[in-house]
């Protein structure tokens, strides 16, 4: 995709449909219902800010970040989202963190073998590192969970759509804790079985492992983070 | 929920805009044998007793913006010719009618029951009745304006979308091909020798169609289509929402002038030389294929210029989709930059906390169903923020 013409003082909108928007309006049964919208920030880069202070920053944004077209894959739409919280004074957001048997996931990777570790479960927990607790509004009672077909499935649920891109979404309930201030849940990783040909084609250069993503959302807080997967 | 709001059935509308294109043909595309495509589905028969040869003729061609054989190619129009089961091109040829009805033709008259067929088909979905005949100007009832050896341009979809619109249709026409010199072996069929001075060129337009609608009950909004230095000259006509012109081939050229050349014939030879006028003489003795092959090589020009050009319509359904931001909503953002790792919001300065308030800044929406499925996604052209003091309405057009 191209970037947006920004030249001019007119915001320009470029809307498309995505391949799920495409794919309900030919089944023709009702289920193309825009129902809610949402806004996202995925190109902007709040560091500028602190960078460049408030007044300097915002002008940098607005005038020093290119837009791109678009995009129709469904999964690749809005990556971040804005937030509604009522509390205007808010200066801190909670956290979220992905842990595999205590350790933090962030510059790690989850490993499974195709012969022996077919299984692994990690940890997602939102919570607040001031102690002030979660501010109500941004209270998950679900995770988002995003995984790819093709290698994986979720212990126990059902994919609630799987993309075109062999992206399949779970919806996870979460668990709070007795003070409010932490949600978590366990999410059970599954290795499908899948042939050697198969491992071939999506292996690195190499041919040792799979690499592959596994993408978390807060339903409602919208904090994400991403963890990388290796199949060997 | 505090990502996603709910867009009330008062905040989504639909309307109807009109896009229009302007669609251009170059000579080279309809005159190039690459670029015209013929399918030879039809076979003369052999069981008459004159008929040595056999002729294999398309019913129409179609003319492509580029050599047909290759995948990028794209289909512009089809090209036919038609004559009248009762003008006197048929009366001349026509030797009798058997029990059936069937018109029966000497061997020197090619494809003449094709050609009347094609005729009957057009005005039977033009016109409503396989009987008619086309006449120009359309609303007309004089014989003198009848239509009997037309050309028909069928101009493909892709270009023509939702119609043609009125009055943009123009089309530059060859009236005359350079006239073979008596005794000499001069071609002027298929113009081996002949080159076209531009001066003898026309302009055919439809001009004065958008103030005099006139409408066929089946083939939908009619205009005439005429010469534009004498725009009483009435030359043929158009059907807008059809998307296909129809020339009469004896006002658009002259139609006396001597047609000196070679054409596939039926009889003791595969071809023959012919030397007699356009209209009746050429258009009943050569097969579908020679008439179309002489019409797109020497009556349209063969240069990189334009020859025909017209505006299509495009009727767009669109929904318009009011995304509202109030004030409070949306100042706050899950993007990993928007916080530092202990989740303080980089957007407020540390010492100013309890005094300055967060701001974010919308780049995209994304509209969804009732499961938070992601059905459409709209950019902005640039960053736009969102604030506490900041009401913002985003207008999201979705065209169908």
């Amino acid at each position: 995709m191209g970037f947006l013409d920004h030249s001019t003082n007119n915001i320009i909108v470029d809307a498309v449909l995505t391949d799920l928007g495409r794919q309900s309006l030919a089944k023709n049964d009702g289920s193309f219902q825009i129902f809610q919208f949402a806004l996202g920030d995925d190109e902007v880069d709040y560091g500028v800010i602190q960078q460049f202070g408030r007044t300097v920053g915002r002008e940098k944004i607005e005038k020093n970040t290119p837009i791109l077209e678009a995009f129709t894959a469904g999964s690749l739409g809005l990556k971040h989202k804005l937030l509604s919280i009522s509390n205007e004074f808010l200066t801190h957001l909670p956290v979220l963190d992905m842990t595999l048997s205590g350790t933090d996931l962030t510059n790690s990777v989850v490993s499974f073998t195709r012969t022996s570790t077919t299984s692994n479960t990690v940890n997602a927990a939102i919570s607040s590192k001031t102690g002030t607790g979660i501010d109500p509004d941004i209270l998950d009672g679900e995770f988002r969970v995003e995984v790819n077909n093709l290698f994986l499935t979720i212990a126990g649920e059902q994919p609630d759509v799987v993309y075109t891109d062999n992206v399949a979404v779970y919806r996870i309930p979460a668990d709070f804790n007795t003070q409010g201030d932490e949600v978590s849940a366990a999410i059970t990783l599954n290795l499908k079985s899948f042939s050697d040909t198969t491992f071939s084609t999506y292996s690195v250069s190499g041919g040792s492992f799979i690499r592959s993503f596994v993408k978390v959302t807060g339903i409602n807080s919208g904090l994400t983070k991403n963890i990388e997967l290796q199949i060997s | 929920m505090a990502t996603f709001k709910t867009i009330s059935s008062a905040d989504i509308k639909t309307t109807k805009t009109v896009l229009n294109q302007l669609i251009d043909f170059v000579e080279e595309d309809v005159s190039g044998s690459t670029s015209r495509k013929s399918y030879q589905v039809f076979v003369t028969s052999s069981t008459h007793p004159d008929a040595t040869n056999s002729i294999t003729s398309s019913l129409f061609q179609t003319v492509f913006d580029q050599d047909y054989s290759l995948q990028t190619a794209n289909e512009l129009f089809d090209v036919t010719y038609g004559v009248f089961s009762g003008s006197t091109s048929v009366a001349s040829a026509s030797t009798d009618t058997d029990v059936n009805g069937k018109i029966l033709f000497t061997s020197q008259s090619v494809m003449m029951r094709e050609k009347i067929n094609i005729y009957r088909q057009f005005a039977q979905t033009l016109l409503g009745n396989a009987d008619s005949r086309f006449r120009a100007p359309f609303s007309s009832t004089s014989a003198t304006d009848d239509i009997d050896n037309p050309l028909f341009l069928c101009f493909k979809r892709l270009f023509v979308r939702d119609g043609i619109k009125r009055e943009t249709f123009a089309m530059r026409f060859f009236q005359s091909c350079s006239s073979p010199i008596a005794g000499d072996t001069y071609d002027n069929i298929f113009g081996q020798t002949a080159a076209h001075p531009s001066s003898a060129s026309v302009i055919f337009t439809d001009v004065g169609a958008a103030s005099s609608i006139e409408r066929s009950q089946f083939g939908g909004d009619v205009g005439n289509i005429v010469l534009s230095s004498d725009t009483t000259q009435t030359v043929g006509l158009m059907f807008y929402q059809k998307g296909i012109a129809v020339l009469d081939l004896a006002r658009a050229l002259d139609e006396t002038q001597i047609m000196s050349g070679t054409i596939s014939s039926v009889g003791d030879t595969a071809t023959t030389t012919h030397s007699a006028s356009f209209i009746p003489n050429f258009v009943n003795s050569a097969s579908m294929d020679d008439i179309i092959r002489h019409i797109s090589t020497e009556r349209f020009g063969t240069g990189s210029n334009t020859f025909l050009t017209f505006q299509n319509n495009t009727k767009i359904n669109s929904t318009l989709v009011f995304c509202r931001a109030t004030a409070d909503e949306f100042n706050y953002s899950s993007n990993p930059t928007y916080t530092n790792s202990e989740g303080r919001i980089l957007v407020i300065d540390e010492s100013q906390q309890g005094e300055e308030k967060s701001f974010s800044f919308v780049t995209s929406v994304g509209l969804y169903d009732a499961n938070e499925e992601l059905l459409a996604t709209a950019k902005l052209s640039r960053p736009v923020e969102k604030n506490d003091e900041k009401d913002l309405t985003f207008r999201v057009r979705l065209d169908f």
